[in-house]
C-alpha cells in the first residue's frame, strides 16, 4: 500500500484530489477501450478492480468525513483488505488547537478562562479525540478529561459530504435518491456527534442504565463543565486496548474483557433498543484492575422497535429449510424490491442466505470463540467471492433499510474487537439477558 | 442630555438602526428628533475613532492583566489579541458590518480601517519585536515591514470575516484565526524562503572568491 504523506486539508485541496481520481478513473476506461479498440485481449474485472483501487486511494487520503462515510456505506466487507486498517483509523485530521482558542472557548462558554475553572489544567493536548482534543484537569483532588471540539467542525462536516456524494454514486453504483436516503442518515449521525451536549446526554443515560453490568466503567460526567463545545468527565486511568492487548494477557482475561464488551451490547441492542453505535478499539481502555472502560458516547443510535424485530427475526431462521416467511422478511427489510425481476431476486435470496447464515453463527450457539480465524476467514471468502461473481452485478439497485448501517456496523466493529481480543465467551442472547436482567 | 461617554454606543445603534454609516449632520438631526439637547453637533469621524480606540486599548487591557496571556509565545499572543479584541466588539458586530459593506474585498486598506492603522501597528511592534527577540519570527531587513504588512492583511481579513460571521457563537471565526495565526507563524518563522536565500547568496559569494581569487 502506497503510503500517505500528506492529508489535503481545505475543501479546494479535497476536490482536487476527487477531480484527480476522477481523471484517472476515466484515464482507465480510456486505457481500456483503445486498448480493446486495437484488439487487445483485456478483461473487464481488471479495469474495475483499477478504478475501484483509484477511487479508494482518493478516499483514504481524504480522511475526515469522507472516510467515515465510505466506511459506513461500504460496511467493510466491501473494501479491499489492505484498507480496512486505514479506515479503522479514520479520524477528522487537524493541527492540534492553540491554548488561547482554548481559554477563548472557555471564556466564551463559562465566563472564565480553564485555569481560574479548575485547580489544574493541562496546557497541551493530552490525547485527540476524533473531532477534538482532550486536556487532562484536576478538580477538588478529581482528575478530569475535558474535551474541546475544534471549531467548525459541523460546517466541515456538511461541505465534505457534499464532495463525496457524487463519488459514492459512482462507487456504489447509487443513483442521487438513493444516494441521499443513506447519506442523510450518516450526515445526521456525525452533526449529532458534533454536538456535546447531546453526547453528554446520551452518556449520563447509558452510564445509569449499564451500570450494573459486570467489569465494566464508566468515567462520572460533569454537567457544569459541559456545554455544545466542551465536555468534561471523570479520567479513566487505563491502557487503550489495543495497547493493553500487547501485553499478552491470560486467556481467563480476555474472556472477561470479551463477556463485558458482548454483555454491554447485548444489553444495550436488546433491552434498551439504544446503542454506543461507534464500537473500534479507541473507544475502550482496561483499567488497572482489569475492568473494562467505556468512552465516547458520540454516536448513539436507537433502534426502532419494527427493524428490531425485522433485524433479529433472521436469526431464528434454520438457513436449510427456508420458505416464504424468510423472503417476506426481506421484502420487509427493502432487500427485495417489488420491481426485481424473479432472476434478481433469486440473486438477492442467495446472497443474503449466503451472508447472513454466516454472519449469525456466534448467536446460534451457546459459546463463540471469536479467536477462531475460521469464522472471520469465510467471512473473507464469501467477500471475495461475490467480488468475482460477475452476475452479482445485474443488482444494481440500493438495498436495505438505512436503519441497517449504523447496526451493521456496530455488530462488524464488535466481531472485529472481539476477534483482537480472541475472547471466547457465551453468546446466547436469551441466557445471557436472564442473568444480566437478574443483576439489576 | 448625553454625557460624552454614551455617545459613541447611541451613535452605534442609530447606525444599525438606519441601515448606515451616520455622517455628523445625519446622527445629529436623529438625536435631536429625539429629544436630545445637544451642546455642540457631534463630529461622526472622531466618534468612530473614537470607537475603535476604546475596542484596542481596552483589548490591551485585557491582555495585559491576564496571567496566562504573558505565557504564551509570540503567536499565541497574535491568536490572543484577535480573540479578545473580538470579545470587545462582541455587541457591534452589525455596526462593523455596515463599516465594511462598500469595502472592496481587495482594499488593503480598507477607509473604516485607515485612520486606526498605526494603533494596530503600535499593537503589531511589540509582538513583532518579542517574536524576533525569542527567534519565533525573522527578521527580514531586505523586505521592509514585510512583518507588519502580512499581520495587518491578517487583521483586516479577521475582522471582515468576523463582521459576516453568523456561526453560532462566531466559531468560524475562531477557527478563521486559528488557521490564519498558523499561517502567518509559517510565513513569518524561518522557513525556505530564508534557506533558499542563505543558499543563494552562498554560492554568489563562493562565485564572487572564485572570481577574485
Amino acid at each position: 500500500m502506497k503510503e500517505q504523506d500528506k492529508i489535503p486539508t481545505s475543501k479546494v485541496a479535497r476536490a482536487t484530489k476527487f477531480l484527480k481520481a476522477g481523471a484517472k478513473v476515466g484515464g482507465n476506461y480510456l486505457k481500456h477501450y483503445s486498448q480493446k479498440l486495437i484488439g487487445d485481449e483485456v478483461n473487464d474485472d481488471d479495469l474495475h478492480k483499477k478504478n475501484a483501487a483509484e477511487l479508494y486511494d482518493a478516499l483514504s487520503q481524504l480522511k475526515g468525513s469522507a472516510l467515515k462515510v465510505a466506511q459506513m456505506l461500504s460496511m467493510n466487507e466491501a473494501l479491499p483488505e489492505a484498507y480496512n486498517e486505514q479506515f479503522a483509523m479514520a479520524q477528522f485530521k487537524a493541527p492540534p488547537l492553540s491554548l488561547p482558542l482554548i481559554v477563548n472557548t472557555f471564556r466564551k462558554s463559562f465566563g472564565k478562562s480553564p485555569f481560574e475553572i479548575f485547580n489544574e489544567f493541562s496546557k497541551v493536548a493530552v490525547n485527540a479525540a476524533s473531532i477534538g482534543q482532550v486536556h487532562s484537569a484536576l478538580q477538588n483532588g478529581n482528575k478530569l478529561a475535558v474535551k474541546i471540539q475544534y471549531p467548525g467542525i459541523a460546517d466541515s462536516i456538511k461541505s465534505d459530504l457534499a464532495i463525496v456524494k457524487p463519488f459514492a454514486m459512482r462507487l456504489f453504483n447509487l443513483n442521487k435518491d438513493e444516494v441521499e436516503y443513506y447519506m442523510s442518515e450518516v450526515e445526521t449521525k456525525l452533526i449529532e456527534e458534533t454536538d456535546y451536549t447531546l453526547e453528554l446526554k446520551n452518556a449520563q443515560m447509558l452510564t445509569q442504565e449499564c451500570k450494573h453490568l459486570p467489569h465494566l466503567v464508566f468515567p462520572e460526567y460533569y454537567p457544569e463543565f459541559s456545554n455544545k463545545s466542551i465536555l468534561t468527565m471523570g479520567w479513566l486511568e487505563g491502557i487503550p486496548l489495543k495497547e493493553y492487548l500487547k501485553t499478552n494477557p491470560s486467556q481467563e482475561t480476555r474472556n472477561k474483557l470479551g463477556q463485558s464488551l458482548w454483555d454491554f451490547y447485548t444489553y444495550q441492542i436488546h433491552v434498551l433498543h439504544k446503542m454506543h453505535a461507534d464500537p473500534h478499539p479507541g473507544n475502550f481502555v482496561v483499567t488497572p484492575d482489569e475492568q473494562l472502560g467505556i468512552l465516547d458516547f458520540g454516536c448513539v443510535s436507537v433502534i426502532s422497535e419494527s427493524f428490531y424485530h425485522m433485524y433479529f427475526k433472521l436469526i431464528e431462521f434454520d438457513y436449510n429449510n427456508l420458505g416464504q416467511e424468510y423472503i417476506d422478511l426481506l421484502k420487509g427489510m427493502n432487500m427485495i424490491l417489488p420491481t426485481d425481476t424473479p432472476e434478481v431476486q433469486e440473486l438477492v435470496i442467495g446472497m443474503m442466505t449466503k451472508v447472513v447464515s454466516k454472519v449469525i453463527l456466534p448467536f446460534q450457539h451457546e459459546t463463540f470463540d471469536f479467536g477462531d480465524d475460521s469464522f472471520f476467514d469465510s467471512l473473507i471468502a464469501q467477500g471475495r467471492e461475490f467480488g468475482e461473481d460477475k452476475s452479482i452485478r445485474k443488482i444494481n439497485s440500493a438495498r436495505g433499510l438505512r436503519e441497517a448501517i449504523y447496526v451493521n456496523r456496530t455488530h462488524i466493529g464488535l466481531f472485529m474487537i472481539l476477534h483482537e481480543i480472541r475472547a471466547n465467551i457465551n453468546t446466547s442472547i436469551s441466557a445471557r439477558l436472564r442473568y444480566l436482567k437478574s443483576l439489576n | 442630555m448625553l454625557k460624552d461617554e454614551n455617545l459613541e454606543p447611541k451613535y452605534m445603534e442609530m447606525c444599525v438602526s438606519s441601515h448606515k454609516i451616520l455622517s455628523s449632520y445625519q446622527f445629529g438631526k436623529l438625536l435631536n428628533r429625539q429629544g436630545e439637547n445637544l451642546i455642540s453637533q457631534p463630529n461622526a469621524l472622531n466618534l468612530r475613532t473614537a470607537i475603535w480606540k476604546h475596542w484596542l486599548e481596552k483589548s490591551v487591557e485585557v491582555l495585559n492583566s491576564d496571567e496566562i496571556f504573558k505565557s504564551y509565545n509570540v503567536y499565541e499572543k497574535l491568536a490572543a489579541f484577535y480573540f479578545t479584541l473580538f470579545m470587545q466588539m462582541s455587541e457591534q458586530q452589525a455596526y462593523v458590518r455596515l463599516l465594511f459593506k462598500h469595502t472592496g474585498l481587495l482594499q488593503i486598506v480598507p477607509e473604516c480601517l485607515s485612520d486606526h492603522k498605526n494603533h494596530f501597528m503600535n499593537i503589531y511592534k511589540q509582538i513583532i519585536n518579542e517574536g524576533i527577540d525569542s527567534g519565533m519570527m525573522e527578521s527580514r531587513k531586505v523586505i521592509d515591514g514585510y512583518n507588519h504588512y502580512l499581520i495587518w492583511m491578517q487583521t483586516v481579513y479577521l475582522i471582515r470575516f468576523w463582521s459576516a460571521d453568523k456561526s453560532e457563537n462566531n466559531l468560524n471565526t475562531d477557527a478563521a484565526i486559528e488557521k490564519t495565526t498558523n499561517l502567518i507563524a509559517d510565513i513569518l518563522g524561518r522557513n525556505l524562503i530564508d534557506s533558499g536565500f542563505d543558499m543563494v547568496k552562498f554560492l554568489i559569494q563562493k562565485k564572487t572568491d572564485e572570481r577574485t581569487r
